[in-house]
């Protein structure tokens, strides 16, 4: 291993973390709406020196804002690397409250925090701040943050790569305290099912209809679903069908998801619902249409990769316990491994994503601050890697 | 007389005044004027103001040039379902139907202007009569509700004839089932779907799993029951806590529409309780049943009317709900009548005019032979 330049274990500046924190949650931007979070972390990027330009995504994805990227020149015998994290949350926050009560920053329950992921752009923007005062030496970082992740990974999926050249990825975009490392995470494969009976006159003659919706509790029923095992789960998440009490139901529309490290169990999952339904529908004389979207694909970093290796070892350099771990989770880094940057995401301490009871840990935010720069760190002194 | 032109005229006339459920003002205007020019003594109900539309039911009583007989009563509605804007009716030989996207409103306006005629003719005619009391209901399509809210202290009548089926004069609705809706909703516990759908329940499992083995359709001869609108969840990646499903049972037989309803609630409650989850669940008693006997002076009358003016009567029971049921309820035996419509409730709708003149006839003979 290499000399570690400063091992007193980086003192962060606590009172600029949280009073950044807490001005970017309170700048509303669900997905597809980032826009005024967006200008504002451009100005925040341009005045610490970096580039910064935003691609061309809005238009693709039909948003109001395009991924942006900062690009801070470093030294050229250094690898290059990339920070992200995303600008959406996942819901409006409007009007949030955030308190901090035991050194935990949390709402007042009537919105969610909008740490998922702004803590992410905080400690990127802080180690940035602390990059260039205290004159720490570094390679070429590049800085990704990117629009509609919530609702799809559009973003990362619409980023454009040409003017990105890095050697390593991190995303900053997960749960668990600062240490763990998301190495694999599964494909997921969102389904609509369709499926069709015959509509009649429920009092005068239900004899001549097939009842679309006792069909589809009969395939719901009997399909694997929640947990399948440690790898693989599956979810009906929304249903709707019918037009009236007195209608024997023609229509019910279903849709759901399934996740898998094991593509090959994701594939006999979709397969057995197929062979339900079809059954049932046989049986029936109805009708079924299943149509399935891959959202993002499953990676598995091995241990001795460079970023496995290099996030590993920057964690410890804090004096932290690295946990790498598997998430029933996509994020941006999954897009980013798919598109052939290798990539591992990393725990920053949010919790209760995606619920009003959603909080951060103040020790976590200013831990990912330390990561980030730890990372650093370690990359720059690896140049003989 | 009868004659054809005026039956189709004042029919043609009816059914191009919008009157889509909940929007009759105009034609209860109408129907109001012509009541009163016929001699009758109109009355509009505060129905209307139950309802918060502008419309009450018209409730009109022509005296009998006859003392000591029965009073009986005939009801039609004035609404139509939808689409009922800018019917455009198209009269081809003996068949009136529409030209584009609307449905015709032979249902129910074939009827109010059968018992229009009917007034016209007993007094052209000077046909002895009893107190005859005429109702135009206002929403009747998708609930019963100008009915449901009629001032009954006003109806007389001991007996009486909805003019709402199809089918043939002659057709004679004795049996009718009542109806209950019924609205469950089945309760889960939120989770991450892929994360740790361990920790939550799935709403809308449960709920299938209760669906999944109900007796649906036809259950008998007097029976159905159908779920009907399933809605349920918020997002693919969450567990969903909550799932909405609403059905309905009907039986001709009251026991067995409690046995019915009993059925579908206790498999929701069922699985609510296999799953450790909750569930909420409401039954209303949408509309009465109907039960008349061959025997009863309104189906005798009925009858014998057919038999004399050598029409084909025929007994039946539907699987629908009308005004009628709500009048039995109260308890004023009514009969349904059959008055030719045809394909209600489409774009398809027909009437044949022979239909209308012979309801009219049938009308006609059913209060020559009240005694």
């Amino acid at each position: 291993m290499s000399k570690i330049v400063d091992k007193s274990g980086y003192v962060v500046d606590e009172k600029k973390i949280i009073e950044l924190f807490l001005e970017l949650i309170k700048v509303d931007s669900p997905s597809k709406n980032e826009r005024q979070l967006a200008d504002l972390v451009k100005v925040k990027l341009t005045e610490l020196g970096l580039e910064v330009y935003e691609d061309s995504a809005a238009a693709v994805i039909k948003g109001n804002c395009g991924n942006i990227i900062g690009v801070l020149r470093g030294e050229k015998e250094s690898k290059a690397i990339l920070f992200s994290a995303h600008l959406d949350t996942v819901v409006s926050n409007q009007g949030v409250n955030p308190l901090i009560d035991n050194g935990v920053v949390k709402t007042d329950g009537r919105t969610i925090l909008g740490s998922d992921d702004k803590a992410g752009i905080t400690a990127i923007l802080e180690a940035i701040r602390m990059v260039q005062i205290g004159n720490r030496p570094h390679g070429d970082i590049y800085i990704v943050l990117t629009v509609a992740e919530e609702i799809g990974l559009y973003g990362s999926k619409n980023l454009d790569l040409s003017r990105i050249n890095v050697d390593m990825s991190f995303v900053l975009d997960s749960g668990g305290p600062v240490g763990t490392i998301i190495y694999n995470a599964p494909t997921e494969e969102d389904l609509v099912i369709k499926l069709f009976g015959q509509t009649a006159h429920a009092g005068v003659n239900p004899e001549a209809g097939i009842n679309a919706i006792q069909l589809a509790g009969q395939f719901l029923a009997q399909m694997k679903m929640g947990r399948i095992d440690d790898q693989t789960t599956a979810n009906i998440g929304l249903i709707r069908g019918g037009i009236a009490t007195n209608v024997v139901p023609e229509l019910v529309e279903m849709e759901g998801e399934v996740r898998s490290t094991n593509e090959e169990k994701l594939k006999n999952v979709i397969r057995d619902m197929k062979s339900i339904l079809t059954e049932v529908c046989n049986k029936n004389k109805a009708r079924f249409e299943l149509a399935t979207n891959c959202i993002y694909i499953t990676y598995c970093l091995d241990e001795k990769e460079p970023v496995m290796q290099t996030a590993i070892a920057a964690v410890h350099n804090l004096g932290l316990d690295s946990n790498l771990m598997a998430k029933g989770g996509g994020s941006d880094a999954n897009i980013f491994n798919q598109r052939g940057l290798a990539c591992v995401n990393l725990g920053i301490g949010m919790s209760g994503d995606h619920t009003n009871q959603e909080s951060i840990s103040l020790e976590d935010l200013f831990n990912a601050v330390r990561l980030i720069l730890s990372i650093i760190e370690n990359v720059y002194l690896l140049q003989d890697f | 007389m009868l004659s054809a032109d005026r039956i189709v005229d004042e029919f043609i006339q009816l059914v191009t005044i919008d009157s889509e459920s909940g929007a009759e003002r105009q034609i209860a205007d109408v129907l109001k004027s012509k009541l009163k020019d016929l001699g009758l003594v109109v009355y509009e109900d505060n129905a209307g103001e139950i309802l918060q539309t502008d419309t009450g039911n018209i409730i009109a009583n022509l005296p009998g040039t006859l003392t000591g007989l029965p009073t009986v009563f005939f009801s039609a509605h004035m609404d139509t379902v939808k689409p009922g804007k800018g019917v455009e009716p198209i009269v081809t030989n003996d068949i009136i139907t529409t030209k584009g996207d609307t449905v015709l409103g032979g249902d129910d306006k074939a009827g109010i202007v059968a018992i229009l005629e009917t007034i016209r003719i007993l007094k052209e005619e000077n046909i002895p009569h009893g107190d005859i009391q005429v109702i135009f209901s206002v929403w009747e399509e998708g609930g019963l509700k100008g009915a449901k809210n009629l001032e009954f202290n006003k109806l007389k009548a001991q007996f009486g004839y909805v003019l709402d089926c199809d089918g043939p004069a002659g057709t004679i609705i004795t049996q009718a089932p009542a109806q209950n809706s019924i609205k469950a909703t089945i309760f889960g516990k939120k989770a991450h779907a892929g994360i740790c759908p361990e920790e939550g329940i799935n709403a809308i499992l449960v709920a299938s799993e209760a669906i999944s083995n109900m007796q649906l359709g036809r259950i008998d001869e007097q029976t159905t029951a159908n779920i009907g609108i399933i809605n349920g969840g918020e997002a693919t990646n969450i567990v969903p806590d909550k799932v909405v499903v609403e059905g309905e049972a009907r039986s001709i037989n009251i026991e067995k529409l409690k046995l019915q309803t009993d059925l579908i609630s206790n498999a929701f409650i069922k699985m609510a309780q296999k799953h450790g989850t909750k569930v909420e669940v409401t039954v209303e008693n949408v509309y009465p049943n109907i039960n008349l006997k061959e025997t009863d002076q309104v189906v005798q009358i009925a009858l014998q009317a057919a038999s004399n003016i050598d029409i084909t009567p025929q007994l039946k029971h539907t699987g629908g709900g009308s005004d009628a049921n709500i009048y039995n309820g109260h308890g004023i035996p009514t009969a349904n009548l059959g008055i030719g419509m045809s394909k209600v409730h489409t774009s398809d709708e027909y009437l044949q005019i022979k239909d209308l003149m012979q309801t009219t006839q049938y009308l006609i003979e059913i209060i020559k032979i009240i005694k």
